[in-house]
């Protein structure tokens, strides 16, 4: 006689493979959990309601110049990013983020064209929630923050940080209507390289809350990792 | 928000395990081999210009089933909780939730444009094995590995991981949350109710 397997066998095959601590990655301090759930729910509706529709006109302007777009933004993010490398003892990351920046501030005309990348100068961002966690802090708890989105309160505070020691913020002194047309098109612009995936993951997810936490606090700590 | 941006890369890293089961057996012999015969086959099959999502959904849906293996991807979408199932329920688990994977992503097989993907390496622990590709779209380069097990005929993908999120592990948050708060029977109810949704 056959016998099917046991359900011990099973569960030899399944400890084997799944370590009970490798099964808890993703994990983080939730204590305002009914709030960010109502903010998750109001930004879910603006990506829909507001952001969504605005996106898909938006892809109506060519490809390339979406691209040049997402390079001038990514582009005035490396200075900070280099001082974030520094602040991480990364020497080799901080000087090639700086050299970016004046490659493709020059070459690249003001940003447009990463010509570094081309150059074989690769981009790797560090912000000063990764400097923070790089430093030993943990995320502290998890922060869903209006509008903006993900986050947690040791990178939302690393976030107000780096916007206060941003030098463009002392080139750059905006109106505040241009200010919220500049992150808008940012943002806009970023989402117009890919309409749908956000709304797929959402619905294939029975809890998206818990979904993208998850997936949140899985990128930040493979960011820090670098 | 970001990082939603990087998750379309599931997307096309879940097309790309198509090829697995078109491929010839041999093809699975190593994990990298499987990888970048799939990554040709694949491309092939988009890069067609006769390629029409509704009329070879049947055969792509026969391919996924035999790319991946299901068996492990329930063990780890539930984790701990694989322990407390019945062999009834792992068995109806493993249907729904890869029926699940494949409806969602078999949906977006039109969000591939011209991205390109390379092999960039393989590390193996049997029956483990982690495949590192890149994936160059127009304005990034995303990391995308897979994770393989190995099986007496071969290996078989059991995870995607994309920018160091696992898609595995992010549902397997969700199920955790559910189980912990509802119990394992209200998992179901709302499984099942999903997946009938998508039918």
């Amino acid at each position: 006689m056959f016998a099917a397997p046991t359900l011990q066998a099973q569960d030899a095959e399944a400890d084997f493979f799944f370590s009970d601590e490798e099964m808890l990655d993703g994990e983080i301090a939730d204590p305002f959990e009914r709030l960010n759930r109502i903010t998750f729910a109001v930004n879910d509706k603006l990506y829909r309601l507001l952001l969504s529709p605005v996106v898909k006109t938006y892809r109506l302007i060519p490809e390339p110049l979406r691209v040049s777009i997402s390079n001038f933004y990514d582009n005035l993010t490396a200075p900070v990013s280099s001082i974030n490398a520094l602040l991480q003892f990364d020497l080799p990351n901080a000087s090639s983020e700086i050299s970016r920046f004046g490659i493709n501030s020059t070459i690249g005309i003001l940003g447009l064209f990463d010509v570094a990348n081309q150059m074989g100068i690769e981009r790797d961002r560090e912000d000063f929630g990764q400097t923070l966690g790089s430093w030993g802090f943990g995320h502290g708890f998890y922060l869903i923050v209006p509008v903006l989105g993900f986050s947690s309160f040791r990178d939302f505070s690393g976030r107000a940080a780096g916007s206060f020691l941003n030098p463009n913020n002392y080139v750059w002194d905006p109106e505040v209507e241009e200010w919220l047309f500049y992150q808008t098109l940012d943002e806009v612009n970023d989402f117009s390289f890919d309409v749908d995936t956000y709304t797929a993951f959402y619905d294939s997810a029975l809890d998206p809350y818990v979904f993208f936490r998850s997936a949140y606090v899985q990128n930040r700590a493979g960011a820090i990792d670098q | 928000m970001k990082v939603i941006l990087s998750f379309r890369n599931f997307f096309l890293a879940f097309i790309v395990g198509i090829g697995f089961s078109l491929s010839a057996m041999a093809q699975y012999e190593t994990p990298s081999i499987t990888v970048q015969s799939m990554l040709d086959v694949v491309l092939d099959i988009l890069r067609a210009p006769d390629f029409d999502i509704e009329s070879d959904k049947a055969q792509i849906d026969m391919a996924v089933s035999g790319a991946f293996d299901p068996n492990t991807i329930a063990q780890s979408a539930l984790g701990a909780s694989y322990r407390d199932f019945s062999r009834e329920q792992r068995a109806e688990f493993e249907d729904i939730f890869f029926s699940i994977l494949k409806d969602t992503y078999l949906e977006r097989l039109d969000s591939y444009t011209d991205e390109t993907f390379e092999v960039l390496g393989e590390s193996i622990e049997p029956p483990r094995a982690t495949v590192e590709t890149m994936v160059n779209t127009t304005n990034s380069q995303i990391k995308v590995n897979y994770s393989l097990r190995q099986r007496d005929n071969g290996w078989f993908i059991y995870d995607i991981i994309v920018e160091d999120v696992s898609l595995l592990s992010s549902y397997r948050s969700t199920y955790r949350s559910i189980i912990r708060r509802d119990g394992i029977e209200a998992l179901f109810e709302e499984l099942r109710t999903q997946a009938a949704g998508l039918e």
